[in-house]
């Protein structure tokens, strides 16, 4: 027993999250002494590369940053730059952008539920030991983010690293017909999220909950992908542009990511009692508390039959709002679908000018954040991107400490396991938190690049 | 006529080998092959090959061998050796593909691999001179086995002894 109060948890390399990164838990004498969630590869200095370039080149030198959401770092590019230009994307355009944000969050959520995360909760060290058990779940799966990749190819020209994306609109947008093609496996992709919300639903739960700020957008009318403002638990509400104003970034010994926090008021309210640091949360856990009221009917009532109220606290279960988001996405496309006449042009024109602009859209995993300074001439002096895992990062590290410490004595290996779905929990992008390249990591831990 | 695969991304260094092996063995025997290209997920390559009854698939190796070494594995009876699960830049690549077809019932009857050693993945790097090389001799070998009869019969040269 008194092995197991003092003890380190070690994953060198986490499996099932997209990049490379690793975790320590040390407890001594029953008390958990340091939590790292370990990121060890180097910076890709993205905001570097932008520095010269011209404006309009930020959609797709960002999209770059990541294989699994493209989009997300497309569509914080092109805000950011009209924001800064003064232009205004409205009509079938907006809908368009909403239509292929759709299309990323089925086709990312989908993985990360059913291939990356199911597993935890059933026991399998992967989806290729849990397919032979749940087959149709894990086919189920696969049909979502095929769907989901659909509409990306469509919309952006290709499934990976899209190009049809530009400032003020696209280089091409479809014809109804094309779009058209998109019913019917959009219908299926709803009934698919209805089937999923009810399987996740029926996961064992550990009992643990966490009061945290949760940092969301929150637009009138509509659950949020491009716009709103940024809205918190907290009762924050302000425009993108004032980010760095209420956020900040700062580096850590472990991580090469920057850990964002949240600058406190002294006004903060309970849940900011008694922390050490200033944690927030980005991601579907807050999006759903925030914006619950703004679900369709068949996504609240589906996040009710599934057992969740209008905020969920339980990391755990963000499986299950991620579910319900699919099903919001599909539903979402499906209204754009039905409704599109095509636009007159494929985007407005956007002419530059000396000016700063910042946008913020909802990735599939929580808040990306884009601030451009541009020259009169359209070339980029500073870029900033705040992408959603180096901001939970802190509340990554949080949860892990209050997960394990009431847990000491548990087995060895199911409180590493547990420590890992913790992890999982935030579907963390580790290649967008530092927009990395890929490591070797050496038989002695050591990493290197390869 | 086997459906090839090829594997990989472009402006990651050596990672787009199989891409261009792949664009190769097209040139070679256009029209009658058929081939697709793939960014690596799993996803995408369980429905690039679903229903598909013979694939040859090529795609980058980063297993410590020399660069440009090619190696010719049968995928439709056993694992892939442990290399290949942690060569990909995919969260589920090529390797854990193979695996859930498998389980899923969705692996094709004859699965030839076709990996290439490669030397750099830096993003924005361009393909390594021995792999340059390697990758016209994976697509003819590739060719060869195509023609031997539409089939998947061993070529007659061994490619595990080639090298650059």
């Amino acid at each position: 027993m008194s092995e197991r109060r003092t003890r380190t948890i070690r994953v060198p390399a986490l499996a099932r999250v997209e990049g490379e990164g690793g975790l320590e838990v040390r407890v001594s004498q029953g008390k958990v002494t340091a939590v790292r969630f370990r990121v060890f590869e180097p910076p890709r200095l993205f905001e570097g590369f932008l520095r010269g370039r011209d404006f309009r080149e930020a959609p797709d030198i960002t999209s770059r940053i990541c294989g699994i959401c493209p989009i997300a770092y497309q569509m914080s590019a092109v805000h950011a730059m009209e924001a800064a230009c003064g232009a205004r994307v409205d009509g079938p355009l907006r809908e368009l952008r909403r239509l292929l944000y759709s299309g990323e969050w089925i086709e990312s959520h989908a993985l990360h539920v059913v291939l990356l995360h199911a597993p935890d909760f059933l026991g399998y060290e992967s989806a290729i030991a849990m397919a032979k058990d749940h087959g149709t779940a894990v086919e189920r799966g696969l049909a979502l983010k095929k769907i989901g990749n659909a509409v990306v190819d469509l919309l952006g020209g290709r499934e990976i690293h899209p190009v049809n994306v530009r400032v003020g609109g696209f280089y091409r947008v479809p014809t109804t017909r094309e779009l058209s093609g998109l019913r019917e496996p959009l219908e299926r992709a709803r009934d698919l999220a209805l089937e999923l919300a009810a399987w996740v639903s029926r996961f064992p739960f550990p009992d643990f909950e966490r009061e945290v700020e949760f940092v969301a957008l929150r637009p009138p009318g509509e659950y949020p992908f491009n716009e709103g403002r940024i809205a918190s638990s907290l009762g924050l509400d302000i425009a993108a542009a004032e980010f760095d104003a209420h956020f900040g970034e700062e580096h850590v010994r472990h991580s090469t990511a920057l850990h964002g926090f949240r600058r406190r008021p002294a006004s903060a309210g309970p849940a900011a009692r008694g922390e050490p640091e200033a944690v927030y949360l980005v991601g579907p856990l807050a999006r759903y508390a925030l914006n619950f009221d703004r679900l369709s009917p068949l996504a609240r009532e589906t996040a009710r039959a599934a057992g969740l109220g209008p905020v969920c606290r339980n990391p755990f279960q963000s499986i299950i709002v991620r579910a319900v988001e699919i099903l919001w996405a599909t539903e979402e496309a499906l209204r754009i679908v039905n409704a599109y006449e095509p636009p007159d042009r494929p985007a407005v024109e956007v002419e530059p000018r000396a000016a700063t602009g910042w946008g913020a859209t909802e990735a599939p995993r929580g808040l990306l954040v884009h601030g451009y300074r541009l020259e009169a001439d359209g070339s980029i002096a500073e870029a900033r991107i705040i992408p959603p895992t180096s901001q939970n990062q802190r509340s990554i590290e949080r949860d892990l400490r209050a997960f394990v410490e009431p847990r000491l004595d548990a087995d060895e290996s199911a409180l590493t396991w547990r420590c890992e779905q913790t992890v999982r929990n935030y579907d963390p992008c580790i290649s967008c938190s530092t927009h990395f390249v890929k490591l070797r990591i050496d038989p002695d831990g050591s990493a290197c690049r390869s | 006529m086997p459906l090839v695969i090829g594997v990989g991304r472009e402006g990651r260094g050596d990672d787009a080998a199989g891409l261009r092996a792949a664009r190769l063995v097209r040139a070679l025997l256009w029209p009658q092959v058929r081939m697709v290209e793939c960014a690596g997920d799993a996803p995408a390559l369980l429905e690039a090959w679903r229903d598909e009854s013979a694939v040859i698939v090529v795609d980058a190796l980063s297993s410590g061998a020399p660069p440009g070494t090619v190696r010719r594995i049968d995928a439709s009876g056993a694992p892939l050796p442990a290399e290949f699960s942690r060569a990909s830049t995919h969260v589920l690549g090529l390797a854990e593909a193979i695996e859930l077809g498998r389980s899923l019932g969705r692996l094709p009857r004859s699965l030839v691999l076709y990996g290439i050693e490669g030397r750099s993945f830096a993003p924005g790097a361009r393909l390594s001179y021995p792999v340059e090389c390697a990758l016209r001799e994976a697509a003819l070998l590739i060719t060869e086995e195509i023609l031997a009869g539409g089939g998947l019969e061993p070529p007659r040269r061994r490619p595990e002894e080639t090298r650059p």
